[in-house]
């Protein structure tokens, strides 16, 4: 009797898989989306597709090449770049809960040129005026900004940098 | 053999019928009544809550925020201040006189020269009608009586008035959300109006409606109140916040609770 039991369990558990399979909407599997929101969004443009025409940021910030390990840390880091708060990168699913805030940054750098990265990361306003994105190396423009804060950018140029080299392996 | 390709599509209906509904729900959104909201469908935070916190919600015995509404009971008939009166006193019956006001807060007052909220409400009272000391911001007290006097209103329509001498206030308000802050640089539209239904990190945006507060966070671990929240929003995208009543919240309150006008009234909410 038990072994039957436990059969009627499992296939049970089989059928609600099939069903949550085979349902590619709502809340269930809402992570495999690539849309941003299940609801009806306004007022911003989708994401961006190739754009060779935005010149970007030729010179690296430092003057030197980032380092990709680095850049990994300050992309998972929550005080720092926070990028999986909005973004998927399926590199990096051994981190938490990513986001969907923004597009997948999967393959990332097909999408753009090393100076366009930059230019997203330094400041995404460039290219989405109305963009959620953080700008990472602003300094002029903030409003009320907290004092611990004050007169500084969320990233380093060194940080930048490092970040741009992870992202150029997602090609 | 053949009972077990039963019990799997038993099993499978089932959880198509149960997750079906939780999606259906998922989605249950008014159209705003005055055309110039900026939302095409008002839905409450409600439904952005995962089903375990929509429980606790549910079930006024299960949910925490009662705690707060009973102690608001009692302070109603509890005299206070010189006078050595009771709300009670002058209001009566709370349960008559009291439905309907969580639902029209907040509001001009002629007398103040300016909007207030239900909490400001409570502390004039106490300082004009009681000759009493008010209860702070985010005291137990203020909660509990807050809490007490808008669950009176539980499913009836929010409905603030933004015409008249409230204008200039919704005017500001509306500047206030619209406005990028902090070294994140975010507006609270970004997060609230244009990426609704998102998820940032494993938190799903909301469209950032009042209509449940008081609400009882599971962080907190606490009943707080909507400039609570404003201060948390504010903080969370490095911007300094204001002060707990200050005018820029005052107006900030109007403005989202307009946003809100016809969504039903849920005090005491429960959120994660
Ligand atoms: C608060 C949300 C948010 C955070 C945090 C954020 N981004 Fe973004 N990002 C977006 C959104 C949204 C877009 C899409 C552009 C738009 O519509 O505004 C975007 C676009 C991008 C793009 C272009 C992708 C494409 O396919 O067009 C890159 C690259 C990018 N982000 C990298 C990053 C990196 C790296 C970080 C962290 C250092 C980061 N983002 C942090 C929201 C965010
Ligand atoms: C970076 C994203 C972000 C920004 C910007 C932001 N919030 Fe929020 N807010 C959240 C998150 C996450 C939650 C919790 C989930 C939810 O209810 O949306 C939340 C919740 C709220 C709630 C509670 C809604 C409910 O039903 O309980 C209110 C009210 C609110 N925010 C107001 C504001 C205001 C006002 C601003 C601007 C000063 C603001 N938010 C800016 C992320 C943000």
């Amino acid at each position: 009797m038990k072994p039957r039991r436990w059969l009627l369990a499992l296939s049970a558990l089989m059928g609600a898989g099939a069903i949550l399979l085979t349902m590619n909407l709502g809340y269930a599997c809402a992570c495999k989306r690539k849309t941003t929101g299940y609801f009806q969004q306004i007022g911003l443009p989708p994401a961006a597709t190739t754009n060779n025409v935005r010149p970007g940021i030729a010179q690296s910030l430092t003057g030197g090449r980032g380092d990709p390990q680095a850049g990994r840390a300050v992309i998972v880091n929550r005080k720092k770049g926070n990028c999986l708060a909005c973004h998927r990168i399926g590199l990096l699913s051994d981190a938490p809960y990513h986001g969907d805030v923004g597009p997948s940054l999967d393959g990332v750098a097909r999408r753009y040129t090393e100076a366009q990265l930059r230019q997203l990361i330094v400041d995404a306003r460039a290219y989405f005026p109305n963009t959620p994105m953080p700008a990472f190396y602003a300094k002029e423009g903030m409003h009320r900004v907290l004092d611990k804060f004050k007169g500084k950018t969320i990233l380093t140029a060194q940080e930048v940098e490092d970040v741009i080299a992870f992202l150029l392996q997602l090609n | 053999m053949k009972r077990l390709t039963l019990s799997c599509v038993t099993g499978a209906v089932a959880l198509a019928l149960l997750s079906g509904a939780a999606l259906s729900q998922g989605r249950q959104s008014i159209r705003p009544q005055d055309p110039n909201n900026p939302l095409r469908e008002l839905i409450s935070g409600y439904y952005f809550a995962n089903v375990e916190t929509r429980a606790l919600q549910d079930d006024d015995f299960d949910n925490p925020g009662f705690l707060w509404v009973e102690q608001g009971a009692q302070l109603w008939t509890t005299p206070q201040g010189s006078t050595n009166k009771a709300c009670s006193d002058c209001h009566g019956n709370a349960e008559e006189t009291m439905r309907g006001v969580g639902a029209r807060y907040p509001a001009y007052d002629k007398k103040l020269g300016r909007v207030i909220n239900i909490e400001q409400r409570i502390q004039n009272c106490q300082r004009k009608n009681q000759g009493a000391e008010p209860w702070k911001w985010e005291s137990r007290e203020l909660l509990s009586m807050t809490a007490y006097v808008k669950h009176f209103s539980r499913g009836l329509p929010v409905n603030v008035t933004v015409s008249g001498p409230a204008r200039p206030w919704f005017e500001r308000g509306r500047e206030f959300f619209y406005k990028r802050r902090g070294q994140l640089n975010l507006s609270c539209a970004h997060c609230h109006e244009y990426k609704y239904g998102s998820r940032l990190r494993s938190d799903l945006l909301s469209q950032g409606h009042l209509n449940g507060f008081p609400v009882y966070r599971l962080k907190w671990g606490t009943l707080g109140s909507t400039h609570r929240r404003f201060r948390g929003c504010n903080k969370l995208i490095r911007s300094t916040p204001f002060p707990y009543g200050s005018d820029e919240y005052m107006a900030l309150e109007l403005y989202i609770t307009w946003r809100g006008n016809g969504l039903p009234v849920e005090s005491p909410s429960v959120r994660r």
